[in-house]
C-alpha cells in the first residue's frame, strides 16, 4: 500500500499565524493542541524517523521524546512568525500569542508569512513601477515557478 | 527574452531564478509579447491567478504604513494586470480588438470621452478596419463602462461645533479632519462574466 505522508511542517508556520490570527490558537499550548488533531500527528506516530524524531537518550520515554520534539517544532515556528512580524507575545502576561498588522494581512489574502515580511521591509516611499514589479516577483508564492526548462531567448 | 523586456531586469540577473521568470511573464504579459515557449502560458496563467491577492496585501499593507504613492502605484499595477496594459499605454488600446497602435490616431482621443459614442457614429469610424461583430463587441464594452459621480466635503472643527464644508478650505493644524467622499454610479449595471483581457482561460 502506498502511504502518504503529512507536509503540514513545510508551510506550519502560515498555518499557525491563520489560528493565531483568527484567534482559535492564543497560547503555545494550544498551539501544540492544535497539533495533536492533525493528520501529521498521526503519521508522526506511526512514522517518526520520516519526520525525524528521534528518542534524545536511550533511556528517555516514548512521551518524553513526543513532547519534546513537538515543543520544538511549534517554538521554531513561532520564532519565525515573530520574526517575521507576525505575531508577538503579550508583554504583560509573557504567553498569550497575539497577531500584528502583517500577520493579518497575510492570513486574509492567503498569502506566507515571508511575503508580507520582505514587502514590509522593502517597500519604501518612493518605489517605482519596476521595483514593484521587482517585489511582487520576489514574493514566496513565485518560489516554486519552474525554471529547469528556461531559457532566455 | 529578455532584451524585450520595458523594464529592463537590475544588474547580473541570475538565469535559474524563479522570480526573474516570474518578472519577465509578468512584463510580457503588460506588453502583450508572444512566448516562445508554450509551457510559459501557463506559467503565466498560474503566475496571474495568485497576482491578485498578492496586490491586494501589498495595497493594505501600503495603507497600514501610511504610504500614499506606493498605494495608488500597486492599484494602478493592478489594473495593468487585468487590462494587460502599461499605464503609459493610450487608453484606447484597453477596449477589445484594439490591438494595433494606429488605432490611437483613428480615434484621436481619450476612453472617457467614447463612453456615451452613439453605435452609428462607432461604426462610422471603425468599418473599414474592423467587422460588424468587433465594432459591437467595443460598443457593448463602453456601454458597461461606469460612469462615477463624485463628491467629497470635510468634517471637523473649526470653531466651536462640529460641521462639515466643502473644499478648499482652509484647516487648522494639528487637527483632525475626515474627508468624507460619496461616489456614485450614474449609469446602469449591466452584468456580464469578467475576464483577463488576451489571456487564455
Amino acid at each position: 500500500m502506498f502511504l502518504v505522508e503529512s507536509s503540514l511542517l513545510n508551510v506550519l508556520s502560515d498555518h499557525l499565524n491563520a489560528e493565531i490570527v483568527s484567534g482559535t490558537i492564543s497560547t503555545k499550548q494550544e498551539a501544540l493542541d492544535y497539533l495533536t488533531w492533525t493528520y501529521f500527528f498521526r503519521r508522526l506516530l506511526v512514522n517518526p524517523s520520516y519526520y525525524q524524531m528521534e528518542p534524545l537518550e536511550n533511556d528517555t520515554n516514548e512521551q518524553t521524546t513526543l513532547n519534546t520534539y513537538l515543543s520544538a517544532i511549534v517554538q521554531r515556528s513561532l520564532d519565525e512568525l515573530i520574526r517575521a512580524t507576525c505575531i508577538f507575545i503579550n508583554e504583560i502576561d509573557q504567553r498569550t500569542l497575539q497577531a500584528t498588522v502583517h500577520g493579518r494581512i497575510a492570513s486574509h489574502y492567503y498569502i506566507s508569512y515571508k511575503t508580507i515580511h520582505m514587502f514590509a521591509q522593502r517597500l519604501t516611499s518612493t518605489i517605482t513601477l519596476g521595483e514593484l514589479i521587482d517585489l511582487i516577483s520576489s514574493a514566496h508564492e513565485y518560489a516554486e515557478m519552474p525554471v529547469q526548462k528556461f531559457y532566455f531567448f | 527574452m529578455i532584451d524585450r523586456l520595458r523594464i529592463p531586469v537590475r544588474n547580473e540577473p541570475q538565469f535559474d531564478s524563479p522570480h526573474l521568470k516570474t518578472n519577465l511573464l509578468i512584463q510580457y504579459h503588460l506588453s502583450r509579447l508572444e512566448f516562445p515557449r508554450v509551457d510559459y502560458v501557463t506559467d503565466l496563467k498560474s503566475c496571474l491567478d495568485q497576482i491578485v491577492r498578492i496586490i491586494q496585501a501589498l495595497i493594505d499593507l501600503c495603507a497600514h504604513k501610511a504610504l500614499l504613492a506606493p498605494c495608488l502605484l500597486c492599484i494602478h499595477f493592478l489594473q495593468m494586470i487585468i487590462q494587460a496594459r502599461w499605464i503609459t499605454d493610450p487608453d484606447i488600446l484597453t477596449l477589445p480588438h484594439i490591438i494595433d497602435r494606429s488605432f490611437v490616431q483613428i480615434f484621436s482621443s481619450y476612453l472617457c470621452q467614447l463612453i456615451d459614442i452613439k453605435h452609428e457614429t462607432l461604426t462610422n469610424v471603425l468599418n473599414s478596419h474592423l467587422t460588424s461583430p468587433q465594432i459591437n463587441d467595443i460598443y457593448e464594452y463602453l456601454v458597461r463602462l461606469p460612469q462615477i459621480e463624485l463628491n467629497f466635503n470635510i468634517r471637523g472643527f473649526w470653531s466651536r461645533n462640529e460641521e462639515t464644508r466643502q473644499l478648499p478650505t482652509n484647516v487648522h493644524a494639528d487637527q483632525e479632519y475626515t474627508l468624507q467622499i460619496m461616489l456614485k454610479r450614474i449609469n446602469r449595471i449591466r452584468v456580464k462574466s469578467f475576464c483577463y483581457q488576451d489571456c487564455p482561460e
